[in-house]
């Protein structure tokens, strides 16, 4: 007989005026692994903090383990025993394994410590987990597949009985994912339910038995059919898909271009001299399945931190960090960390024109040629917007602005579709192609490929081992299956 | 102290505690004006028991006054609790409002039976008005002169249709055994394919323990509404085979019954809207269409019997079919329902 673990019925929940969750029906059986596909993400951070915390429900109640935790007609007091895990994990890198799992757990503590005697409780989840790993050293030296595997273990030895997975596919390689995908159908198995919320229908086809179609903040469907999900995912992504095989089919790499970029003798763990180069309006992705590596190389290019070594060279010269108008560097979650808040639209766009043309910022003929000319290419007018107010397509369109303004030789991006739902990632995958078609480079750096696929024209796969590979676009066939865009490929 | 679940009673209570509170301190401060030492201990006794005061007003008159207010803005949209007050449980805001919700919620329970079970109403009209004997009787002939003159389509419908009318009109009951609500759809159905032919397929799949559950009660005319609005809005419409499929499971002490088909589905609009009328009174937003009509009948009746723990929940893409999940109770006797509604 089917036992349920968790059963949200007809849950509402509202914050601040808005409804983040809507006549929400979600079961989720002992031992089942049940996806959920972000069309558009909304409501995904609520539904975990009703889930986690047990918020005030406007409607509904939530069942957990047969027991009614949560009403609408009740101010619930404690949180549920559920463990949740996403791409941040929330291990403290500085703390070893074992601290990390007996000292800071929120459901029980323990006062007294033994390291022995911490060590054996703990020792047969490794095993079983098959990880061999020395539980005294720091987490932050693990690699990310083991991080979020302890934190499994975590939830696991805690006693949680229901297990949430968030977008873990932006903190780990497709390979990664398999491995994962592997241990947790192990305990689903032993009876450890799995709520696994992701953006990709290929990460979740590879591991979920089920799969339910979130948007706008409820469940459309839930569907286990694996052609019917192939269907309606398409409904939703229609417009991506339709764009991005265009885009394949008409791609002409001009094999001639000249090289715009080239990083060369970058050596980091195991990684001896790395290099790559990149042409004129070609799109490079570079894989790292090490993430301590990646964290490397984009602490260094982001803080300017001087601890990479080798050398850059720009159109054949060194380049040196000064030239800032030559290499545009986008940080996760650009539309965040890249953007100025208090600063004006203007400002935001052409903080890094004012090489090109210095007058700008006195000119009010320029300024308003300027207007009139972004409002043509954005198709509205966004000048007299703040950025606090804009929606995220709107702040991904500032950026737009300001990088086709700055007119680099080369953008380097990192992880540029974390975080982002299916109409985000078709408006960040649009910007990059209108900025290929400029004849800008564009480089993108990441741990999972996300929708890298959709738009670069080569890969280059950095193992652990500090070997590196590279595939070109009609060698992407030959990757594995669980890659968003690898049927376009097939 | 019976009139502390009223929340006007500790309010009384806690403004006279805080009064009086007050005038033991003044007259204690004017005691020890002279002695630092005894102002020094009564401040801080002060502060104590007036954080304690913050607390114990906080649960005791803050959190129920809030609990009060959600279900009055709640009642205000239209949803109305389908259980009756408990005089020892829930804290009331006083002994009128709690006579008030009372009174309606006698008055609204006397009504819906006959307000909200309109098809009930309605072939329980029938049957008053047409002797169910003459319409068998009558059914009978046709069969028997279609045998006769060797039609055995026309007497195996005359016989289905004799069979689904002795369900829905002869049977007076509630609550009926699954098995045979089952059967009626399967009647239904067979009526249905008369029409459709071969383009309507039907499967029922049941649980692995269904020798256990064939015997659970559920309301009456709860699974065949819904059958038939997945022919009507969504096979009907649909070029090619239309599958219609019921799905009968045991979770726990739910009963989980899904009604799906391969149909046109619906739009994330009216998908919207038809869930949330499965809250509220069906009276509300009429004219939106019978079969949302027929949906939120079921779940008010559902609601009526069992508690609103129980309920109907519709998922659907458009183009893709629909598929309506039905949450109730397992209990096999009237007996098991009383404490089902009591546990919601």
């Amino acid at each position: 007989m089917r036992t349920e673990i968790l059963r949200m019925s007809n849950v509402t929940f509202r914050k601040n005026g808005k409804t983040y969750l809507r006549n929400f029906e979600l079961s989720v059986a002992a031992g089942q692994i049940m996806g959920l596909l972000l069309v558009d993400g909304y409501g995904a951070k609520e539904l975990v903090d009703v889930l986690l915390f047990n918020k005030v429900l406007y409607n509904g109640c939530v069942y957990y383990c047969g027991e009614r935790v949560n009403s609408w007609r009740q101010f619930p007091r404690k949180r549920n025993r559920i463990t949740w895990i996403d791409e941040r994990g929330f291990l403290i890198h500085e703390q070893n394994t074992l601290t990390n799992i007996f000292v800071l757990q929120a459901e029980k503590h323990y006062e007294i410590l033994h390291d022995r005697l911490m060590e054996e409780a703990f020792r047969p989840y490794l095993e079983e987990a098959g990880l061999q790993i020395d539980p005294y050293q720091p987490v932050g030296k693990l690699s990310a597949y083991e991080q979020v595997s302890i934190e499994l273990l975590k939830g696991i030895s805690s006693g949680s009985r229901l297990v949430i997975l968030q977008n873990i596919d932006n903190a780990l390689s497709d390979r990664d994912l398999e491995k994962f995908g592997k241990l947790i159908r192990h305990y689903a198995e032993k009876g450890t339910s799995f709520l696994f919320l992701c953006s990709h229908l290929e990460t979740l086809q590879g591991v979920c038995g089920q799969i339910g179609i979130m948007k706008g903040g409820g469940i459309l469907s839930v569907l286990d059919e694996a052609d019917a999900l192939k269907q309606v995912c398409e409904v939703y992504s229609a417009e991506f898909s339709k764009s991005v095989r265009m885009y394949t089919q008409n791609r002409v790499l001009n094999e001639h271009a000249p090289e715009v970029f080239r990083q060369s003798g970058i050596s980091c763990r195991e990684l001896k001299k790395f290099g790559f180069s990149v042409r004129k309006g070609e799109c490079l992705c570079i894989q790292f399945l090490d993430n301590h590596v990646y964290e490397t190389i984009e602490k260094a290019y982001l803080e300017g931190v001087a601890t990479l070594s080798g050398e850059i060279d720009v159109e054949g010269k060194h380049w040196d960090r000064k030239d800032v108008q030559d290499v545009a560097i986008l940080s996760r979650n650009p539309d965040e960390k890249n953007l100025f808040p208090d600063l004006t639209f203007f400002d935001n766009v052409a903080m890094t024109m004012d090489y090109r043309y210095p007058a700008v910022w006195r000119d009010g003929r320029a300024r308003r040629n300027l207007r009139e000319e972004l409002k043509r290419i954005l198709g509205h007018d966004l000048w007299d917007k703040s950025i606090q107010s804009m929606s995220k397509r709107e702040r991904y369109e500032v950026l737009y602005c300001r990088l086709l303004l700055q007119r680099p030789k080369v953008i380097i991006e990192f992880q540029p579709f974390h975080q982002a739902d299916v109409q985000d990632r078709f408006e960040i995958w649009k910007i990059n192609e209108e900025l290929l078609k400029e004849g800008i480079a564009v480089v993108l750096f990441s741990i999972g490929l996300s929708d890298s696929l959709a738009i670069a024209d080569r890969l280059i796969r950095v193992e652990s081992s500090g070997k590196w590979e590279e595939y070109r676009r009609e060698d992407f066939g030959r990757l594995s299956r669980n890659i968003p865009w690898i049927s376009m490929y097939r | 102290m019976k009139n502390s679940r009223y929340l006007s009673w500790r309010i009384r209570f806690f403004a006279a505690l805080m009064l009086a509170s007050y005038l033991v301190f003044v007259l204690l401060a004017v005691m020890v004006e002279k002695d630092d030492t005894a102002r020094l201990f009564l401040c801080a006794a002060a502060g104590i028991l007036l954080a304690a005061a913050l607390l114990v007003f906080h649960y005791w008159i803050h959190n129920p006054w809030r609990q009060i207010q959600r279900l009055l803005t709640r009642i205000g949209e239209g949803y109305f609790p389908e259980e009756k007050p408990n005089p020892q449980g829930e804290v009331m805001l006083s002994p009128a409002f709690g006579k008030v919700i009372e009174k309606t919620y006698d008055l609204r329970h006397s009504q819906q039976y006959h307000m909200m079970n309109k098809r009930q109403i309605q072939y329980l009209a029938l049957q008053n008005q047409i002797n169910p004997h003459f319409l068998y009787n009558t059914l009978d002939g046709i069969r028997s002169e279609a045998l006769l003159e060797g039609n055995a389509t026309v007497a195996e419908m005359s016989e289905a249709l004799a069979t689904f009318f002795r369900y829905t009109i002869s049977k007076v009951e509630n609550l009926v055994t699954i098995e045979e609500e089952l059967e009626n759809c399967e009647t239904y159905f067979r009526i249905q394919q008369f029409r459709f032919g071969d383009r309507l397929k039907l499967e029922i799949v049941k649980d692995e323990e269904w020798d256990k559950l064939s015997g659970c009660l559920i309301p009456k005319l709860t699974l065949q509404p819904i059958l038939e609005n997945s022919i009507i809005h969504g096979t009907e419409l649909k070029l090619g085979e239309g599958i219609s499929r019921i799905i009968i499971r045991r979770s726990g002490r739910l009963l989980l019954i899904r009604v799906s088909d391969n149909g046109v589905g619906m739009d994330e609009e009216t998908l919207q809207k038809l869930n949330s009328r499965m809250n509220t009174d069906p009276d509300i937003g009429r004219g939106e269409g019978s079969g949302s009509i027929a949906l939120a009948n079921v779940s008010n009746r559902i609601h009526l019997i069992f508690g609103e723990d129980y309920h109907i929940h519709v998922y659907s893409i458009e183009n893709h079919g629909t598929d309506v999940d039905i949450t109730l109770p397992c209990v096999y006797s009237e007996n098991e329902i009383e404490k089902v509604k009591n546990l919601s």
